[in-house]
């Protein structure tokens, strides 16, 4: 659990980036995964993962969006690898997308 | 006018206006609640700069001040919560703003360089900007009639507060009350990218929203839905079928182009179709909050412009300079024309020239008057010094300025400016202790520093006074000692010890910082307030503060003096420093110790015959009682003549080292008169009754001794 915790969520693998999310994305945990998140820009190709996230509020959501929008500005390719019900219905609420890769079980 | 110089008076009017909003961030800086007056004059300098700078086309300029004055109006509004690190960063933009003006008044029509610091400054700024307009919807009673929601949607306009996930609030919980409310049909989300990912602080919200919102519901209960917010975020709610000034009110107050906003919501389909030109629907009951938008600033703008019209008019130094070198021309021919229609015995030719006499004394004072500004021109730049010198010295230091608008001749400004630095300087860095220290010693953790500007006995004195440990005059002697400034063989008063810190190469800290302690400046100040014909005096109680006490005389130019004539010569007493005039007392006169018993007092007086080593005077003598701050003395001169406007002209170089004098002027007859110097005659008359007591002592001491030595051979 405690390794868990301290491990990074960020893999790199070639020109690929794959943020591993887990837990809650919340105002508590923006401030250690910020670093993390924002390492990915490094790679042209960014994928965020929120299989594993519980919990995510507007302030998990604005990281979110803070890191799309960066990956956007520099010409990274951004994706969720799937779509997130919590993070659907939150990005709903405000109008907003994220682009999800055409996933392989289900629609987007 | 051409434009060359509207821009020269435009930079003055700039840097006048930057001034101003300086000391009025001071002001605030100690009392962080700030008035709504003082808010707004704030306002209206970075409006004034952006206003003007607009009318020559800078636009670095009016970027920078564009976002400057947003924020000043949101404080002025009472949206933005003052504190410290605020007034700080405007202060920081403030000086940011008096490089930009220096740039482009030395070079116009280059583009300002915007380097890191003004990038800086403007994402500081525009953090406190993005949400611009006023919140005007209040959850409590709500000014918007219900009734009226049966056309056309709410819109809601929501910037939330940087803060606000850090409260503890979430804005998706606001919107989903919302919709319980009634239905959003359209929503804008606007994420505020940070400038630079290392410094996003990911737990600042950036988002705010806009929205369309169907709902029966009446504007207390939508109102209510941001009941916790409404403090610090700005909701904006503008009901259904508000008109089109409606929104160009609120894109008005946005930070940026208001067109940007007014054209993403006509996509939005939240404007009314009514064509923005077409005259302003009227709604059957005027949403409240509109006109509160309108009205109120343009009224605040209508009033300042009125005070802003008729405050001054810029003349050119050198104009008045003319003017008040030809009005001292007119006062001394005036003197002539009234001695000689006193000569011609005509009755009516006497009146006419009184009446004329008067006349000219008034246009004299006038003039004078002219050059008189308030010296908080040099006081207001203290807030800033004080602030800066004590914060680095890490010392809390509260400024007084008592009398800044005691008026002073605008020719001493620059060379009293200065010295005052100086002063007050020293006073942070060595006359006030270190809060620890002082609460140690019982007194209060924050310093006091007091600058009093007031006028008295025909002088203006400023005092600048700390509440520190005071001077030392153990330590003061020490170091006169070790560097060998001290006279030999004499006993000096305290007045005498204080002064020796102002010889050259002077100084008691022990450490040498970078704000004082460097053993120069001292004795410049002492020279610039010698030329200034000033004197300093000091006053100091250990372990209470000192205060230094500098004394001017009024205006350099033209005295009311009094006319006196001493072995023939006429001499000039100015008029305000004089108490009485009486004859020479036969007996109530100790010629030994040269005093004289004045009602209930001895004074000491000095003879002007003795002074210029002229023969003793065999006709009746008379003394002037003069009156110099806290010292009376008598000045003994052959005859009064009477009063005279005397219109100062300064000695040749060959006489400047003169003591007791300090200038001439030309009388009504064209002979020359010396204007005497009255603080230096009593300061010549203590010195040399100090010396008789001490000379008359030794004699005595010779005396008993030989006294003494007789009588044992005698024995």
């Amino acid at each position: 659990m405690l390794e868990a915790d301290i491990e990074s969520p960020l893999r790199i693998e070639g020109q690929e980036a794959t943020l591993t999310l887990q837990g809650d994305l919340t105002i508590f945990t923006v401030d250690a995964l910020k670093d993390d998140v924002f390492l990915a820009l490094n790679c042209p190709r960014i994928r965020v993962s929120l299989d594993a996230v519980n919990d995510i509020d507007s302030c998990g959501l604005q990281l979110l969006l803070v890191l799309a929008r960066q990956a956007q500005d520099i010409g990274r390719d951004f994706a969720l690898s799937k779509s997130h019900p919590e993070a659907d219905a939150l990005l709903a609420l405000y109008g907003l997308d994220l682009p999800v890769l055409a996933a392989e079980g289900g629609a987007p | 006018m051409n434009n060359e110089s509207a821009l020269a008076l435009f930079f003055e009017e700039a840097f006048e206006q930057s001034n101003l909003l300086e000391s009025l961030l001071l002001s605030l800086d100690m009392q962080p609640e700030g008035n709504a007056e003082d808010l707004s004059a704030m306002f209206r300098s970075a409006h004034t700069i952006k206003g003007s700078a607009g009318l020559f086309a800078l636009d670095g300029l009016i970027a920078f001040t564009h976002v400057m004055e947003n924020v000043l109006d949101r404080m002025r509004n009472g949206e933005l919560a003052i504190d410290k690190p605020l007034v700080g960063l405007l202060l920081a933009c403030n000086d940011h703003l008096r490089h930009m003006l220096a740039h482009y008044r030395s070079e116009p029509a280059a583009p300002f360089p915007e380097d890191a610091e003004h990038r800086r400054l403007l994402t500081a700024l525009e953090a406190h900007t993005q949400f611009a307009p006023t919140a005007v919807a209040s959850a409590a009673p709500c000014p918007v009639a219900p009734e009226n929601t049966e056309s056309g949607n709410w819109h809601l306009f929501l910037r939330y507060h940087p803060d606000l996930f850090q409260h503890g609030f979430d804005p998706a919980s606001f919107l989903r009350y919302l919709g319980k409310h009634g239905s959003i049909v359209h929503i804008h989300t606007h994420l505020e990218m940070p400038d630079r990912l290392q410094d996003f602080d990911p737990t600042t919200c950036r988002l705010s929203n806009e929205l369309a919102l169907r709902s029966q519901a009446s504007a207390a209960e939508i109102a209510a839905a941001f009941e916790f917010i409404q403090d610090d975020s700005e909701i904006d709610i503008l009901p259904p079928a508000s008109d089109y000034d409606a929104f160009a009110a609120l894109a008005a107050r946005y930070g940026g182009s208001p067109e940007t906003h007014l054209a993403r919501w006509r996509e939005a389909g939240y404007l009314p179709s009514a064509a923005p030109t077409a005259p302003p629907v009227q709604s059957p009951t005027p949403p409240v909050e509109v006109a509160i938008v309108q009205n109120v600033p343009q009224e605040k703008r209508r009033s300042a412009d009125r005070i802003e019209g008729s405050r001054f008019i810029r003349i050119e130094a050198a104009k008045l300079d003319a003017l008040i070198n030809r009005v001292g021309e007119l006062v001394i021919s005036t003197a002539s024309s009234r001695m000689r229609a006193k000569q011609t015995a005509d009755s009516d030719m006497i009146q006419a020239v009184e009446v004329l006499s008067q006349l000219v004394e008034g246009i004299r004072d006038d003039a004078l008057n002219l050059r008189m500004v308030p010296i908080s021109e040099i006081f207001n730049r203290f807030p800033r010094m004080v602030h800066d010198v004590s914060a680095r010295l890490g010392k809390e230091i509260e400024l007084d300025l008592v009398g800044a608008d005691t008026e002073i001749d605008k020719s001493m400004i620059e060379k009293l400016t200065d010295p005052l630095m100086h002063i007050v300087r020293n006073a942070i860095d060595h006359g006030i202790e270190d809060a620890a220290s002082r609460l140690a010693q019982g007194k209060p953790a924050r310093g006091l520093l007091r600058l009093k500007a007031y006028h008295d006995t025909g002088a203006i004195v400023v005092d600048i006074s700390d509440d520190g440990r005071g001077m030392n005059k153990a330590a003061i002697l020490a170091k006169a000692q070790e560097r060998g400034l001290l006279p030999e063989g004499r006993q000096l008063s305290d007045q005498e010890i204080y002064k020796l810190i102002f010889l050259p190469g002077f100084s008691t800290a022990e450490q040498v910082s970078d704000i004082s302690g460097r053993g120069v400046g001292m004795d410049v100040v002492r020279r610039n307030i010698d030329a200034l014909r000033g004197e300093i005096e000091i006053l100091s109680t250990a372990g209470q503060g000192s205060t230094l006490r500098i004394r001017l005389p009024l205006t350099l130019a033209i005295i009311d003096g009094f006319h006196v004539e001493v072995g023939g010569s006429s001499l000039v007493l100015p008029l305000d420093m004089m108490a009485e005039c009486m004859d020479m007392p036969s007996q109530q006169i100790s010629r030994e110790t040269r005093q004289i018993w004045l009602r209930d007092t001895w004074i000491p007086y000095v003879s002007l015959r003795e002074l210029f080593s002229l023969p003793p005077c065999d006709g009746p003598e008379y003394v002037v009682v003069a009156q110099f701050g806290q010292t009376t003395a008598g000045i003994i001169v052959d005859r009064l003549i009477g009063d005279i406007q005397a219109v100062i002209k300064p000695l040749g170089s060959l006489f400047r080292s003169l003591r007791g004098v300090s200038g001439s002027t030309i009388m009504g007859n064209g002979r020359l008169a010396l204007i005497l110097d009255i603080p230096q005659l009593i300061q010549l008359a203590l010195k040399r009754e100090d010396r008789l007591v001490e000379q008359r002592q030794a004699s005595l001491t010779e005396h008993s001794i030989a006294l003494a030595n007789s009588t044992t051979r005698t024995i």
